[in-house]
């Protein structure tokens, strides 16, 4: 029988050091539902704050608040999803987090040809490039408070591949604010949620997969 | 912590072949040793989460050899030891993230592959500062030989050139340079403990190569296990 291995005295001094019971994490999904509050925040604080868009009435209550609700949960679902990528060996197949952005994307574009169809906007040239640029600095200034509180438990959680887990993140983050844009800005507009909006979502994912690169390099 | 104790029996209790769970962890596994050794990591981490030694005590005797020829693939022969090491440091600190009756060593090798990823991404700095780090080691050697009657400064030397690159710079740095634990650990981008058990290692292996019973004596009333040289 082999010889049973035991760790160096140095190894042991260092654990029994800081050894303490602790509590372990709790399921992805529990988790990812204790953010349910910051998608709230999102959906209803956005056209809350600065008003809701002014043809929300074309819309009809499903394609405007039951759509962009839907849009919120997949937003969550996908932040869940990048909670359970960031805990070790229980990691998504990239076949999954391929379908799960082509997923977001595909429904991101649902609902902006959606709104086109039901609100169509006469947008002038010379506005345009105003308006997205508004659009876009709206929706960071409300989706960056929101990916740091959803990348939190992201980078905490020892991901194997950190870029990837909180781009994910970053990705559910921009899709759950963009849920109360939608329904704060009355330009639907294809280029200009496309550009406006779309930017602003992959700024996310950017900024997600930065904050991953950063703290995995002041890991200890 | 009772309460997170008693929370973490109640799963282990429900851990057995003829549960969900347990049959669960007994899938995809053909050998019988397999489950039995699976089930037995689960319990050691549930009690390692429980702030029991025992478990981690366990969890090491369990994995060591697997993480150590984990490392020997992937890292080389002469790094596997310390980052096994350093696995389990990581270990220690991530212990919060594994969720009872998962499987434990896909786990515990995410973690693995996490101290791979951050030695391979530092392993270009070291390979600089080995450089300059051996003009240091000159200097210092030549001014120990004044200092030191015991041995020879080139057996220090080749011995020294013996050890894994890792091992070397964290003795070279806290032993004669006089750098603090804390110091190594910033610069050497690993943690204070790991920097330690990487200075500890190449002192026993210094030892074991010079032939000395007691440590060699860069600077008076210097701790080499524990201590810091500047006090």
């Amino acid at each position: 029988m082999a010889e049973r291995r035991i760790p160096s005295p140095v190894l042991l001094s260092a654990v029994r050091g800081s050894l303490r019971p602790v509590r372990p994490y709790l399921p992805p999904s529990l988790r990812a539902l204790a953010l349910l509050p910051v998608g709230v925040v999102l959906l209803v604080g956005i056209p809350a704050l600065w008003g809701p868009r002014p043809n929300l009435g074309l819309l009809g209550g499903f394609a405007a608040w039951g759509l962009s609700a839907l849009q919120m949960l997949l937003g969550l679902t996908i932040v869940g999803l990048a909670l359970r990528e960031a805990v070790p060996g229980q990691e998504l197949s990239r076949r999954t987090l391929a379908a799960l952005v082509l997923l977001g994307v595909l429904l991101f574009l649902a609902l902006t040809l959606t709104s086109e169809w039901l609100a169509p906007v006469a947008l002038r040239r010379r506005v345009w490039v105003v308006e997205a640029i508004g659009c876009f600095r709206m929706a960071a200034m409300w989706g960056v408070p929101a990916l740091a509180i959803a990348s939190w438990p992201t980078v905490r959680a020892s991901p194997t591949h950190p870029l990837v887990a909180s781009a994910v993140c970053g990705l559910g983050t921009g899709l759950m604010t963009d849920a109360g844009m939608r329904l704060f800005c009355g330009v639907s507009t294809v280029s200009h949620v496309l550009v406006g909006h779309g930017a602003a979502i992959l700024l996310l994912g950017a900024l997600g997969a930065f904050v991953g690169a950063v703290a995995d390099r002041l890991r200890p | 912590m009772d309460g997170a104790e008693a929370g973490n029996r109640g799963r282990v209790d429900g851990v057995t072949p003829f549960t969900p769970e347990g049959r669960r962890l007994h899938m995809g596994d053909s050998g019988s040793e397999a489950p039995e050794s699976e089930a037995r990591l689960v319990f050691a981490m549930i009690a390692y989460q429980a702030g029991k030694l025992d478990g981690f005590t366990d969890l090491y005797a369990e994995l060591a050899s697997d993480l150590e020829r984990f490392f020997v693939g992937t890292a080389g022969r002469e790094v596997a030891e310390d980052l096994v090491q350093d696995a389990f440091l990581e270990i220690h600190r991530s212990r919060r993230t594994y969720r009872a009756p998962k499987p434990v060593r896909p786990w515990v090798f995410g973690l693995a592959w996490n101290v791979l990823r951050r030695y391979r991404r530092t392993a270009w700095r070291r390979r600089r500062r080995e450089e300059a780090a051996g003009v240091a080691l000159a200097r210092s050697t030549e001014a120990s030989r004044r200092d030191r009657p015991l041995f020879d400064a080139g057996d220090l030397q080749e011995a020294l050139r013996r050890l894994p690159a890792t091992r070397r710079e964290a003795w070279v740095l806290h032993h004669q340079h006089g750098w603090s634990f804390q110091e190594i650990a910033a610069r050497l981008a690993i943690g204070v403990d790991a920097a330690k058990l990487r200075s500890s290692r190449a002192m026993r292996s210094l030892r074991r190569v010079l032939g000395v019973a007691q440590p060699p004596e860069p600077a008076a009333g210097c701790d080499y296990e524990r201590g810091d040289p500047r006090g």
